[in-house]
C-alpha cells in the first residue's frame, strides 16, 4: 500500500540523487568553472524521458530544457544499452543551450528492465573555436563556435571511447582539463545510477515508477493551482535586446502571456528574426528561460519537472531570435534569455502587486585568454549586478539574477592561475533605479592583463536601463572600457572583443535593478544610511 | 585520569536555550545538574549552574576542570548583535565582503534578500597599497593615507579595526604596517590583521573571518569578564572549540570564532570517548533536538574536519569538526501544500508555544506530537515525569491535517525520519564512506526516539543510545582534551615526482614555527612535555582549486596524495604537477579516559522487574498493541529487551520498534542490532 507520504519520502530520494550527482560532479572536476564557480545541472528522467527531479544550481539549465536535451539524444540514438553514455552539445541536433554547455545521458536498468534516466550538463571553459572560451563576439557562424558534437556514446556498454576524448582534447584549450572534467561528468552519471537502484532495491520497481508518476502528478497539480490563481489574463509585452556585437540595431522581443483557466500560454510571436551575431538562443534555452519567469513569478515552490511544466504551452516562432535556424551563432543566447524573464515579468507586474522591478538582465559573460608561457588558456566567467527592487524593499546589491548564480573566482585563486590581474570588484555608486524602494546596485569589475590576452565580453542592458515599476525609475545601464596605452575608450556595443596588451585594462560595469515606486515616498533613514555608506552621492544626509 | 585527580571533581557545563546542563564527575559517581538557562547574561547560570552543584553534592572546593560549551558567539552573530567594526581593504575592493561570491541564497525567490554584512559599507575604507601573488608589493600604503582613514573611522566611534589586504596570506608587510601606525597613534584601538587571523588563501572568505572575529571579540570579552564570577574556579575554566578541543579562556577572548560550534562539537568529542569504551570507534552521531539536529561522523574515533563553516551567507575559515544540522527536530511543524503533500519544517514551534501537546498554546502539529499519539512517548515520559504531555491536544492538532489521525501521525514519522537519513547521508555516503561500517550514536532529546528508524533508513546496522542521552554535549564538556590547531597556506609547488629537498626544508620549518607557537598556548594551560601531534597538509593538482587533506608522511606525501585523489573523484593525473596549499598543525594535551558506569551483570530477556508500565502504541501497519516501557536506571549489563518496546529515561526515550534488539553494556550503554 502506497500511504500519504510514501511519493515524498520517495521523492526526497529523487531530489538527493540528483544533488549528490551535483556534488560529485563538481568535487570531481578539474576546472574552476565547474568546481569553483558550479556553472553544472543534474537530473533524473523516467523511463519516457520525463524529467523526475532536478538539482538546484543553474536555472539556465532548467526544466523543460534539459528534458528536450535528454530526448534529442533519446531520438538520436539507435540503441541504448546498459553502461552507455551519451553525450551532446549541439544546439540544433541535440538541443543544448550553446557549445560550451555539454550534456551527457546515462540509461537505468534495472534487471534489464528500463528504469529511467539521469543526465548531467557542465559548461566547459573552453570548447575550441575561433575566441578563447568559446563566448566569442563579432561571430557570424556557429562553425566559429568551437566543436559540434550532434550526437555520440562518450561510453559503449561500459568502455570509454578513447578516440572520441582525443578528439575533443585536440579541439579545444586546455584539453587535459576538457578530458578530466568529461570523466567526472561520467562518474557523476554512474554514481546517479548506483543510487536509483539503490532505491529500486530498496522500494521495488513498480513503486519508483510509480513514485515517479506521483511527483509529477503533484507538481502538476501545484503549478496548475498557482495559474488558477492568477486568474484569467491575456497581456502583451515587449522588451529589447540590444545589438547583437555587428551591427547597432536593437531586437524586440514580444510576448502574448494567456491564461485561461488552468492553463498558460506564451507566444512569441512578432519577435525580432534571428540575428546575424551570436545572440540567438537556442530553443532549449529559450524555454529554460520560459519556465523559469513563470516558476518565479507565481509558483516558486513548485518542483521542476514534466509535471509541472505541462500545463504550459510556448510558441517560438522558427527562425526567430528564440528558436533560430542553423548555423546561426548562439553563444551569447544567455543573455537574450534574461530578456525572456524579463519579459514574462513584466507582464505578470501587470496583474501581480509582488512582482519586483527588472534585475540587471544580463549574465555578463566574459571571456580572456591567449597563450602564455607557451600554454593556450582560457578563463571564463559571468558578472552580477544589481537586483530590482520590490514591493517591501531595496534591490540586493552585487548579486546574480535570474537564470544564472554562478559564484565568482576568488581574485588570490585567478591571479595565481592566469596572466591577468583585478583591479578593481566594487558597487558602483547611483546605480540602482530610484524608487519608494531603490534597484540593486551593479558590480563594476576591472581586468588588467599581464600578458598579452584577448577578451570578449557579452554584456545586455548597456542602452536601456532595467525597467522600474510602480514609478520607479530605470536602473542605470552597463557599459564597457577599455583603457589602452593609458587611454580609456567606451565600447558602442554591448557585445564587445578585442586584444590587450601588458598593463592595458578592461572595465566592465554591469547595470543596477530598476526601482520600484515613487522616490517621493523613499524612507529618509534608508536614504541617508544609503548616503553615508555612500551608495548614493550628490546629496549630504541630513544628519 | 592521574592519580591526584582522583578525588577532585571535574565539571562540564553546557548552555542550551532553556537550560544550562552541569555534568559533574566525582570519584566515581556521575552527577547532573540542571539549571534555567538566563538568556540575556548567560554566564549568570554558568556560575549559578557550577555554584550551586558544588553545594548540592558536596563537592571538594578544589574543582579540576571545567569545560564549557558556549553559544554566545554563535547568538551574536545570528541575530548581528556584534561590536562595531571598521575594515580597511586594499582600494578598489572596499565590496568584497558585501558582494561576497555574487551568488544569491534562493534560486526562485525574486524577494530574496542577503544576510546584512558584518560591517556596513560606511565603514569599509580603501588604502592604496597593493601585493602581488609572488609577494612583491608593487604600492607600498602610504602613512598619511592609512591615519586619515583611520581618523575617519575613530571620529565615528570605531574603536575595533580589521585590515584584510589582498595577498596579505603570501607577504604581509603591508597589513603589518598599516596596523603599527595605527595603534601608534590610536593606542585605545584594537586593531586584528587578515595574516594573522586566518593566512589563508581566498580574499572574501579571509577577510569574511578577520571581520567576523574582531567584531566578536567585545562580545566575547564581556562574557568571559563576566565568568571571572567563578571565583578560583575561573583558573580551571576551558572553552570548547569547534575542533573538539579545549582552550584557555584568556585565549578564546582574541579567537572567539573558534567557539562557533562549542556546544555540538562536545557531542561529537563525547561520543568519540563512548566508542573507545565499548569498542565501536566508527560512529556517526546523530544530535536531535526541539528545532534541529547535528550529524557528524568519526571515522575510527576521529571525526571528519573542515576547514571553513558558512553561517548566514558568510564564511569562517577554521579547523573544525565537520557537522551537518538540519532545521528539523521534535518541534517541527507538520502542514500541507495546496496538492495535499505532507510536509513537516522548516517552521519550528520550539520551546515556546512548543509542540502542541505541551499545553502553552501551541495549537500546530508537531513531530513531538506524531511521537504522543503513536505511543512512542507517553504523556508522562519527559523529565522523569515532571512535565505532563497531553494527547487530546496532540489529537487535535493533528486532526488539521485530515481524519486518519494515526496514518498521519506515522506520515510525520516517516517523512521526519527521511530528512534525517538525508543528513546521514550527507555525511557518509556523499564522503565515500560505507553506512555498514557505522553505529549510529543517538542523544539529545529526541535522537534515541527516531534513532532506529533513520538507522535503517540509511542503511546503519547499529545504534548506540549513551548512558546520558539527554546531557551527552555536557558529558563531553567534563573530559575534554587542551588543544589548538593552527593554519597557514603556503602555495609550494613541485614538478618532480618526490617534494625536492627545498621545498621540504621550508615545509618542516613552517611545522616547526606552527609547533612552536602552539606549545607556548598549551603551557599556559600547563602542559608542558606531553603533547599528541598531528600534522596534516592539504595538496592539490596545480590548476585546481579545492585541495585534498592528507595527513603528513614526509617521503609518500606525493604518492598518498595521488592515492587519496583517486579513491576520491576517481582520477589522478600522475605527471601533473602537485601543490602543497595549506599545512595543519595541532597539539593536543594528554587524553582523558572516563571512568564509565560498572553496572552488575544481570543477563536477561525482557527484565519483568524493570517495567515501569505499557501502553498502547501504533505499529507500521496501523495496527495497535500493548507495549512495555522499561526504565532504563533499573537495566543491568547485558539484559536484552526486544522490539516493539519502549525504555525511558530523565533526559531522553528510546524507541524500539519490532524486529530491533537493544543490549545493555556494562558501561550502561544501549546497542541497538536494528
Amino acid at each position: 500500500m502506497i500511504r500519504d507520504s510514501a511519493f515524498q519520502i520517495i521523492g526526497k530520494y529523487f531530489y538527493a540523487i540528483t544533488e549528490e550527482m551535483a556534488l560529485r560532479l563538481r568535487l570531481s572536476a578539474f576546472s574552476p568553472n565547474i568546481r569553483d564557480r558550479r556553472d553544472l545541472s543534474c537530473a533524473l528522467f523516467d523511463s519516457n524521458g520525463l524529467l523526475v527531479s532536478q538539482s538546484e544550481t543553474i536555472p539556465a539549465h532548467l526544466g523543460p530544457g534539459i528534458q528536450m536535451t535528454l530526448q534529442s539524444l533519446l531520438k538520436n540514438a539507435d540503441e541504448i544499452l546498459d553502461r552507455d553514455v551519451l553525450i551532446t552539445n549541439d544546439p540544433f541536433a541535440g538541443s543544448s543551450n550553446h557549445l560550451p554547455d555539454v550534456t551527457l545521458a546515462a540509461p537505468i536498468f534495472y534487471n534489464s528492465a528500463p528504469a529511467g534516466y539521469v543526465a548531467c550538463r557542465a559548461h566547459h571553459a573552453d570548447i575550441g573555436g575561433s575566441s578563447p572560451g568559446s563566448m566569442g563576439s563579432g561571430i557570424t557562424e556557429i562553425y566559429q563556435e568551437g566543436l559540434r558534437i550532434p550526437f555520440e556514446k562518450i561510453r559503449e556498454e561500459g568502455t570509454i571511447n578513447k578516440n572520441f576524448l582525443e578528439l575533443v582534447m585536440a579541439n579545444t584549450r586546455e584539453g587535459r582539463a576538457r578530458k578530466s572534467d568529461l570523466l567526472a561528468q561520467v562518474a557523476a552519471l554512474d554514481t546517479g545510477i548506483t543510487r536509483l537502484s539503490e532505491l529500486i532495491e530498496k522500494k521495488t520497481l513498480d513503486i519508483v515508477r510509480e513514485a515517479m508518476k506521483g511527483v509529477q502528478a503533484s507538481a502538476k497539480i501545484l503549478m496548475e493551482k498557482a495559474i488558477e490563481k492568477v486568474g484569467d489574463i491575456d497581456i502583451q509585452g515587449e522588451d529589447w535586446v540590444e545589438d547583437d556585437g555587428l551591427a547597432e540595431n536593437m531586437h524586440k522581443l514580444q510576448l502574448n502571456l494567456q491564461i485561461k483557466g488552468r492553463k498558460l500560454s506564451l507566444d512569441f510571436s512578432g519577435s525580432a528574426n534571428q540575428a546575424k551575431g551570436g545572440i540567438n538562443t537556442a530553443k532549449s534555452l529559450a524555454l529554460a528561460g520560459c519556465f523559469f519567469g513563470i516558476k518565479a513569478g507565481i509558483a516558486p515552490q513548485v518542483p521542476p519537472n514534466a509535471g509541472s511544466f505541462s500545463p504550459i504551452h510556448v510558441n517560438l516562432p522558427k527562425g526567430s531570435i528564440l528558436n533560430p535556424n542553423p548555423p546561426s551563432p548562439v553563444a551569447g543566447g544567455n543573455e537574450t534569455a534574461q530578456r525572456v524573464v524579463d519579459i514574462i515579468l513584466l507582464c505578470f507586474s501587470k496583474v501581480l502587486p509582488r512582482i519586483p522591478a527588472a534585475s540587471n538582465g544580463a549574465m555578463t559573460d566574459t571571456t580572456l585568454g591567449g597563450i602564455h608561457l607557451g600554454e593556450a588558456w582560457s578563463f571564463y566567467e559571468t558578472i552580477g549586478g544589481g537586483s530590482g527592487a520590490t514591493a517591501t524593499h531595496d534591490g540586493v546589491d552585487g548579486v546574480h539574477c535570474y537564470l544564472t548564480n554562478t559564484f565568482n573566482t576568488p581574485i588570490e585563486v585567478i591571479e595565481r592561475s592566469y596572466p591577468f590581474r583585478i583591479r578593481r570588484y566594487e558597487l558602483i555608486p547611483d546605480s540602482g533605479g530610484k524608487g519608494k524602494y531603490r534597484g540593486g546596485l551593479g558590480i563594476r569589475r576591472e581586468f588588467e592583463a599581464v600578458d598579452e590576452c584577448s577578451f570578449a565580453v557579452l554584456g545586455e542592458r548597456n542602452k536601456i536601463g532595467p525597467w522600474g515599476l510602480q514609478g520607479g525609475m530605470n536602473g542605470r545601464t552597463g557599459q564597457i572600457f577599455t583603457i589602452i596605452d593609458g587611454v580609456q575608450h567606451k565600447a558602442l556595443l554591448s557585445k564587445f572583443h578585442g586584444i590587450l596588451k601588458p598593463g592595458d585594462r578592461l572595465r566592465i560595469e554591469v547595470a543596477g535593478g530598476g526601482g520600484f515606486g515613487d522616490s517621493k515616498e523613499r524612507n529618509v533613514h534608508a536614504e541617508d544610511l544609503d548616503v553615508l555608506d555612500e551608495k548614493i552621492t550628490g546629496r549630504k544626509s541630513k544628519e | 585520569m592521574t592519580h591526584q585527580e582522583e578525588f577532585s571533581a571535574r565539571i562540564g557545563v553546557d548552555t542550551g536555550g532553556t537550560f544550562t546542563d552541569v555534568f559533574i564527575n566525582y570519584g566515581n559517581q556521575w552527577l547532573v545538574h540542571k539549571v534555567p538557562s538566563t538568556p540575556k547574561n548567560p554566564e549568570q547560570a554558568v556560575i549559578e549552574g557550577v555554584k550551586s552543584a558544588i553545594v548540592k553534592h558536596s563537592l571538594p572546593e578544589q574543582i579540576s576542570f571545567i569545560g564549557h560549551g558556549t553559544t554566545v558567539a554563535t547568538n551574536a552573530l545570528l541575530e548581528g548583535k556584534m561590536g562595531k567594526v571598521g575594515l580597511l581593504t586594499t582600494e578598489g575592493f572596499r565590496d568584497i565582503l558585501e558582494i561576497g561570491r555574487q551568488a544569491r541564497s534562493s534560486l526562485y525567490d525574486l524577494n530574496f534578500q542577503r544576510a546584512t554584512p558584518p560591517i556596513p559599507r560606511r565603514f569599509r575604507l580603501e588604502i592604496k597599497e597593493r601585493t602581488l601573488v609572488n609577494g612583491d608589493i608593487e604600492i607600498h600604503p602610504s602613512q598619511d593615507e592609512v591615519l586619515e582613514k583611520a581618523t575617519q573611522l575613530y571620529e565615528t566611534g570605531v574603536r575595533n579595526i580589521a585590515i584584510s589586504y589582498l595577498f596579505s596570506y603570501v607577504n604581509s608587510t603591508n597589513e603589518q604596517k598599516t596596523r603599527k601606525w595605527i595603534s601608534e597613534t590610536f593606542p585605545d584601538v584594537s586593531i586584528s590583521i587578515s595574516s594573522d587571523v586566518s593566512p589563508l588563501y581566498r580574499e572574501f572568505e579571509r577577510t569574511s573571518t578577520t571581520v567576523i572575529n574582531t567584531a566578536l571579540v567585545p562580545v566575547m570579552k564581556n562574557y568571559i569578564d563576566g565568568l571571572s564570577g567563578l571565583g578560583p574556579h575561573y583558573s580551571k575554566l576551558a572553552i570548547s572549540e569547534s575542533s573538539g578541543g579545549f582552550i584557555d579562556p584568556d585565549i578564546v577572548i582574541d579567537r572567539p570564532i573558534v567557539t562557533l560550534l562549542s556546544g555540538p562539537a562536545a557531542g561529537v568529542a563525547a561520543t568519540a570517548l563512548l566508542g573507545k569504551e565499548i569498542e565501536i570507534p566508527s560512529m556517526i552521531s546523530y544530535d536531535m533536538g526541539g528545532t534541529s539536529t547535528d550529524v557528524s561522523l568519526l571515522d575510527n574515533g576521529s571525526p571528519e574536519m573542515v576547514s571553513e563553516l558558512w553561517l548566514q551567507e558568510y564564511p569562517v575559515q577554521g579547523n573544525s569538526i565537520n557537522i551537518e544540522t538540519i532545521g528539523a527536530g521534535g518541534g517541527s511543524i507538520a502542514w500541507r501544500d495546496e496538492a495535499g503533500n505532507l510536509h513537516i519544517g522548516p517552521q519550528s514551534a520550539g520551546a515556546d508555544p512548543g509542540p502542541a501537546c505541551y499545553g502553552k498554546n501551541g495549537v500546530l502539529p508537531t513531530t513531538t506530537d506524531a511521537n504522543l499519539l503513536l505511543g512512542r512517548l507517553g504523556e508522562q515520559s519527559l523529565l522523569g515525569g515532571t512535565f505532563s504531555l497531553n494527547s487530546e491536544l496532540a489529537k487535535k492538532a493533528i486532526g488539521t491535517l485530515g481524519d486518519n489521525i494515526r496514518e498521519i501521525a506515522g506520515s510525520i514519522i516517516a517523512i521526519t525520519n527521511t530528512d534525517m537519513a538525508q543528513a546521514v547521508r550527507l555525511v557518509s555516503v556523499e564522503r565515500g564512506y560505507d553506512p555498514l561500517d557505522f553505529s549510529l550514536c543517538a542523544f539529545g532529546g529526541a535522537g534515541p526516539l527516531h534513532a532506529v528508524e533513520v538507522a535503517r533508513e540509511s542503511n546503519l546496522p547499529q545504534v548506540i543510545v549513551p548512558p546520558t542521552p539527554g546531557i551527552f554535549c555536557a558529558f563531553g564538556l567534563v573530559f575534554g582534551v587542551p588543544r589548538y590547531t593552527l593554519s597557514r597556506t603556503l602555495l609550494l609547488e613541485n614538478k618532480s615526482q618526490k617534494f625536492d629537498l627545498e621545498i621540504m626544508k621550508k615545509l618542516e620549518k613552517e611545522i616547526n614555527n606552527l609547533k612552536n607557537r602552539i606549545s607556548s598556548l598549551l603551557r599556559k594551560q600547563g602542559i608542558i612535555d606531553d603533547i599528541n601531534w598531528e600534522v596534516a597538509i592539504e595538496l592539490r593538482y596545480k590548476g585546481q582549486t579545492y585541495e585534498l587533506r592528507l595527513p603528513y608522511t614526509e617521503n609518500e606525501l606525493i604518492n598518498d596524495f595521488h592515492r587519496r585523489h583517486l579513491l576520491r573523484y576517481d582520477w589522478n593525473l600522475k605527471q601533473e604537477t602537485v601543490e602543497i596549499v595549506n599545512c595543519i598543525i595541532t597539539g593536543n594535551g594528554p587524553s582523558m579516559i572516563p571512568n564509565f558506569p560498572k553496572l552488575e551483570e544481570g543477563a536477561r530477556t525482557n527484565p519483568k522487574n524493570a517495567v515501569k508500565s505499557q501502553r498502547s502504541i501504533v505499529l507500521d501497519d496501523g495496527d495497535m498493541t500493548n507495549a512495555f516501557v522499561y526504565n532504563r536506571s533499573q537495566l543491568l549489563a547485558n539484559d536484552e529487551i526486544t522490539g516493539p518496546s519502549i525504555i525511558e529515561d530523565y533526559g531522553s526515550t528510546t524507541w524500539l520498534p519490532e524486529g530491533a534488539k537493544a543490549v545493555v553494556h556494562h558501561s550502561g550503554t544501549l546497542i541497538v542490532r536494528v
